[in-house]
């Protein structure tokens, strides 16, 4: 077999996987020269698997990572911690699911720490002492960020009582219909057209 | 052939100015030539912006990469068939393509209208008008696509590869469609209000018009999922992310407006409330066309750094206020026809309808923003993602589902309690039957079990009507299809929307199948290596590489087996596009029937051919795109024009049956 990493060896280099088309980041413009363009593509390539091996994390090796799915348990704890938090990289991106190196590292950090007996909670809040609150795909529920839950629900429950007050005066006012049969469209028009037989023989 | 672009950009705009002027002046002044003139303006301007869009896919099928919009996104070796789509890939394009579709909107409403609604049709000009001059503005003045480099690239950089997906291909352009059709009945709304001719003389012009836009917007959102599941590799089809919830919510406000109207044009009643929600869904619509490119969600900085942005913002300060003030000034002329009476009916669901339509729009308009006004008020950036959504949307969405099944089963105005019991009586009971079925099968979870019980709901009472429409015209001797296609062909709308609502639960069934009974697992394996999801076993035999003259490909050849027969070879892999290498896209494999999805993404691979896999099964997936073919047929049977109208005694029984009860209320 090919030694198939001529093309990339480690992991993948890449922007934010998805921002609907649009990945955060550089998005590539018109280079001054061709000439330039290569080597400067190359040298932007560089720095990047530069940076991927001075990222925070360091690549977890197989042998030091647990195996999420060994047990229920674990396993449960493991997607506790994950499903609170977002892609290291882009907005509004559940981390579960990202592939990222940084986030693929961070998904093996989470599993080192649950493994070496932290707690969930204290893991999140590692997450959140290095990255923010942004890191957390809900902000945590105090203070002004929970107008985001109150407000939806005041604005429902308003527009069900305006409605409600605004019927009552209503009725009030008025005598109830009495209920008579409203026909569809269908009845209408072929009452109109008997009409209008009954007409053209009157 | 660019510069002839930018020239006709700028006519296109001074002719739609004058267009606005003519129609308005035209029709104040009592002078029937000016109002012909902004008549003629108006298809003028849309010959003149279809040769601009011309002029710019020449560009691109000539490799005219002086120009910088088609240099930066297309080059020697794009197919043709992607270079006259690329035009549409990048801000200045999609503009362009938005005031296209417009403008053809545009031309074709006037001529069907040029005889009809004298005291309508200059106003609906105007606006329409207006909104492609400010389009056009910024087309010729902030950021046209016929920019000239000062020099000429040897090459093109190419489309990026996520682009060049079928799936992104005709999602962006169906969902800008959408959004700029919601402009024909906005505009039709503001003409009522500016003429004062506020009977229902506009809504029946526009509910054509208004289920198009619907159906376009439904569209795209459909198609932007499918594409996501298709290219993204997450596993998912829709994320609740800024951009998604931009294009959903004026679909969510325009379903409120397509049922208050039914109100507003059956009972004279609600028009305040009708006008409303087609306002919000217009001003919803721009928002949408210029989040996406925008960045205002993201980040207010990267708003700062957008063109567009700001001129954006203001066109909809503009326009918000422009209608609210005409619309406050004819409120008193707006009064309802009926009292509205709260009691068990038709209108009292389509009330409760959109009260939680409107709620679930704000929701999500409020999530989205969120983040934003966290940055402004307290300087702190924060993420509102899915599981917000998914905590406030869920049991509202629900609820909306059981108001499905409810409201066909009430008469209007008002209900006895016999008709009621009769009504409610079979599918009460077969949803009941239904659950416990599902709970022998083993669905014991509570909220699975209610979702999928109340979709049942809404299948039975859709099927109840069904039943009872063509039991009275068996009676009158029709054979049973022809007393089916009799029964939607004489009314459309009722049976079409009854359509719609069986792709509204399908699409539910797959949502709530695939949120709750997701299998995920993200894996390392070593050649030789086999991993169990679910039913399936996945072995990993090795890496392979294919060279290609524009992409290199590497890809993982896995064994499947189900239930422990084998069921294929597949092989996952990236794609590495030249001048892309940071952004290979992937190459998904998902293996579908109407059960479930077996979902493979190779992640990640290293020097000793150990490579990492993220594997989903995701239950009942296949019915969301049934569900959604289902939508667009019976949208499509909603506004399918009428043949002729032929007396409707000839097809048809004479007088439905008074057994019938609220069957006979559409």
């Amino acid at each position: 077999m090919p030694n198939p990493l001529s093309i990339i060896v480690g992991a993948i280099p890449r922007d934010c996987p998805i921002h609907q088309g649009q990945p955060r980041g550089a998005v590539p413009t018109i280079p001054a020269a061709n000439k330039v363009k290569s080597r400067t593509s190359r040298l932007y390539f560089l720095a990047l698997v530069a940076l991927a091996a001075l990222a925070l994390f360091q690549p977890a090796a197989a042998d030091s990572d647990p195996d999420p799915y060994s047990s229920l348990e674990f396993y449960l704890k493991y997607r506790q911690v994950v499903d609170q938090l977002g892609c290291i990289q882009c907005v509004s991106r559940p981390l579960l699911g990202c592939e990222t190196p940084t986030c693929q590292d961070a998904k093996a950090l989470i599993r080192q720490k649950l493994a070496a007996g932290e707690s969930p909670d204290q893991i999140v809040q590692f997450f959140v002492d290095r990255y923010g609150d942004a890191i957390l795909l809900n902000p945590p529920a105090r203070g002004f960020n929970l107008l985001i839950w109150i407000l939806p629900v005041v604005a429902l429950m308003a527009g069900a009582l305006a409605i409600l007050v605004l019927l009552a005066k209503k009725g009030q006012a008025k005598s109830r219909l009495s209920p008579a049969p409203l026909g569809d469209e269908y009845e209408s028009r072929v009452m109109e057209e008997v009409r209008a037989i009954e007409r053209s023989r009157g | 052939m660019a510069d002839l672009g930018a020239v006709v950009v700028l006519a296109a705009l001074i002719v739609a100015v004058f267009g606005v002027a003519a129609s308005l002046i035209g029709h104040r002044r009592g002078i029937p030539a000016l109002v012909i003139s902004g008549r003629r303006a108006a298809l003028s301007v849309g010959f003149l912006v279809v040769l601009a869009t011309i002029a710019l896919i020449v560009s691109f099928v000539t490799n005219d990469f002086s120009v910088r919009y088609v240099a930066e996104r297309s080059s020697l070796e794009t197919t043709l068939s992607l270079k006259i789509v690329a035009f549409y890939a990048g801000q200045a394009g999609s503009l362009l393509y938005w005031t296209m579709t417009l403008s053809i909107f545009t031309a074709v409403v006037v001529l069907q209208n040029r005889r009809r609604h004298p005291d309508l049709m200059p106003y609906v000009t105007a606006v329409l008008l207006g909104i492609q001059a400010y389009f056009l503005f910024l087309l010729g003045f902030v950021d046209g696509p016929f920019e000239r480099l000062p020099y000429t690239p040897p090459n093109g950089l190419g489309m990026m590869p996520l682009l060049e997906d079928p799936g992104m291909i005709i999602h962006p352009p169906m969902l800008l469609a959408g959004y700029m059709s919601w402009a024909v009945p906005f505009a039709f709304g503001i003409a009522a209000l500016a003429s004062g001719r506020l009977d229902s003389e506009w809504i029946r012009t526009t509910r054509y018009y208004a289920i198009f836009a619907w159906l376009v917007l439904g569209a795209g959102n459909l198609l932007g999922s499918w594409w996501a599941y298709h290219v993204l590799g997450w596993g998912g089809y829709w994320g609740w992310d800024p951009v998604e919830n931009a294009a959903i919510l004026p679909w969510f406000i325009g379903t409120a407006y397509l049922h208050s109207v039914m109100i507003t044009e059956r009972r004279g009643m609600l028009k305040v409330w009708t006008m409303a929600l087609l306002i919000i869904t217009f001003h919803l619509s721009i928002y949408g066309t210029f989040v996406v490119r925008s960045g205002l969600i993201t980040s207010v900085h990267s708003f700062a750094l957008s063109s567009v942005g700001p001129y954006f913002l203001a066109f909809l300060a503009a326009s918000l206020i422009g209608s609210l003030a005409l619309f406050t000034r004819r409120l008193p002329a707006m009064r309802s026809d009926n009292e509205f009476e709260f009691t068990v009916s038709r209108e009292g669901a389509f009330l409760l309808n959109n009260l939680i339509l409107v709620a679930i729009t704000f929701a999500t308009f409020w999530g989205s923003i969120f983040p934003l006004v966290s940055e402004l008020v307290r300087g702190v950036r924060i993420t509102v993602a899915k599981p917000f959504f998914d905590q406030i949307n869920g049991p509202m969405l629900l609820a909306l589902i059981v108001l499905m099944g409810i409201g066909p089963l009430l008469p209007w105005r008002r209900a006895s309690r016999q008709l009621l019991w009769k009504n409610f009586a079979p599918p009460v009971i077969a949803t009941g039957v239904l659950a416990l079925a599902l709970f022998a099968i083993g669905v014991h979870e509570p909220l699975p079990l209610i979702a999928f019980a109340s979709c049942g709901f809404v299948a039975f009472s859709v099927a109840l009507e069904y039943y009872r429409g063509v039991v009275v015209r068996r009676r009158a001797g029709q054979t049973l299809p022809r007393s089916v296609v009799n029964m939607i062909t004489v009314n459309r709308h009722r049976y079409g929307g009854y359509i719609v609502h069986i792709g509204i639960i399908l699409i539910g069934i797959a949502v709530v199948g695939s949120n709750f009974y997701q299998l995920e697992k993200e894996v390392v394996l070593d050649p030789g290596q086999a991993t169990r999801i679910g039913r399936y076993t996945i072995t990993y035999n090795g890496l392979n590489e294919t060279a290609l003259p524009d992409r290199r490909i590497v890809s993982a050849h896995l064994s499947l087996t189900q239930d422990g027969r084998p069921i294929g070879e597949v092989e996952p892999g990236r794609s590495f596009r030249r001048n892309f290498e940071r952004q290979p896209t992937s190459l998904l494999v998902i293996r579908s029937d109407l059960r479930e999805d077996l979902y493979i993404l190779l992640a990640s691979w290293d020097a000793d051919g150990k490579a990492s896999f993220f594997i989903y099964v995701n239950p009942l997936v296949m019915w969301l795109w049934i569900g959604g073919v289902v939508l667009i047929l019976g949208g499509l049977v909603t506004i399918w024009p009428e043949r002729s109208l032929q007396p409707a005694l000839a097809t048809a029984p004479a007088v439905a049956p008074a057994g019938a009860g609220a069957t006979a209320d559409a």
